[in-house]
């Protein structure tokens, strides 16, 4: 069962060995065009469409919005790296951390457990999280994506404002 | 984005393309704000030409299907496919929302509704 976004300051999953490197402002209208970047390096067989794409701007939106408070003069640090089975992603920002990261791994057991139940009543009430941060055009459920897209894991640094994403995809086998 | 508006009866159907993401889902949720303060019993939203979907998009199909709910006006949503279909799929939202495989499914099941 998936335990949530965990915090492990010394999580191999920070480990930029091999990884490239790269930085962006904090420009909220450039969003797209930065995940369009960032996955320039992936092979095309694990872009799976553009769902790669999605979720990996997702990261970085959430960086530049809740992270960087859309600040352009603050920066956001990506490393990234990626072979035919597997992702891996690294995105920092200079912002003051996810601090209501309890509050959303204890949100996120409660949809779990009304998913598992079906029981879709109790769910419209934990189908999107908001706090005093979200405004009008949040979705609220980028986080729970991100949970079962990197399959490996979430995993924030101790002062929050640095996560890593791993994801490994399963092995086509074509022509077999 | 795009959003192409049809009246049936007493249904409304927005046929929606393009990319529905942190840009464009803004105008959405006005869109889908002024069409609940409306008379429409039923509401349709295609998805067919839907090529891109986000974390925002989905928030505006949770927000019309609460809205539904609270206002007691019934809602589908039509035709989502491909990788909008995907990114619904990571949120497990799949078996939640009302999605059909097309307008007519959906205006058939309004129509019962409406009966």
């Amino acid at each position: 069962m998936n335990k949530g976004i965990r915090i492990d300051e010394n999580s191999p999953f920070f480990d930029t060995k091999n990884l490239f490197f790269k930085e962006f402002p904090s420009d909220y209208r450039q969003v797209r065009f930065f995940g369009l970047l960032m996955i320039q390096k992936s092979p095309a067989s694990i872009r799976d469409v553009n769902l790669l794409e999605q979720q990996v701007t997702e990261l970085l939106k959430n960086a530049i919005k809740h992270g960087n408070k859309r600040d352009v003069s603050k920066k956001i640090k990506v490393w990234h790296g990626y072979t035919e089975n597997s992702a891996h992603l690294i995105i920092e920002d200079e912002g003051e951390g996810f601090k209501n990261l309890e509050e959303w791994n204890e949100f996120y057991q409660k949809r779990q457990g009304f998913l598992e139940a079906g029981d879709f009543e109790k769910l419209i009430d934990y189908a999107s999280f908001r706090n005093l941060d979200s405004d009008f055009e949040d979705g609220g459920n980028a986080l729970f994506a991100a949970l079962e897209y990197w399959n490996e894991g979430v995993v924030f640094n101790a002062k929050r404002n640095k996560v890593a994403v791993k994801r490994k995809f399963k092995r086509r086998i074509i022509g077999d | 984005m795009t959003i192409d508006i049809q009246e049936e009866g007493t249904s409304i159907i927005l046929k929606i393309a393009g990319d529905v993401d942190l840009f464009s889902s803004k105008e959405l949720k006005e869109k889908l704000m002024e069409i609940f303060e409306g008379a429409f019993v039923g509401i349709v939203l295609d998805m067919e030409e839907v090529s891109y979907l986000d974390s925002m998009g989905v928030g505006c199909l949770l927000f019309a299907f609460s809205e539904s709910k609270k206002k007691h006006k019934s809602i589908f949503f039509s035709s989502i496919i491909g990788m909008p279909r995907k990114v619904i799929q990571l949120t497990k939202l799949d078996n939640y929302f009302p999605l059909v495989e097309s307008i007519d499914v959906a205006l058939t099941r309004l129509g019962k509704a409406d009966e």
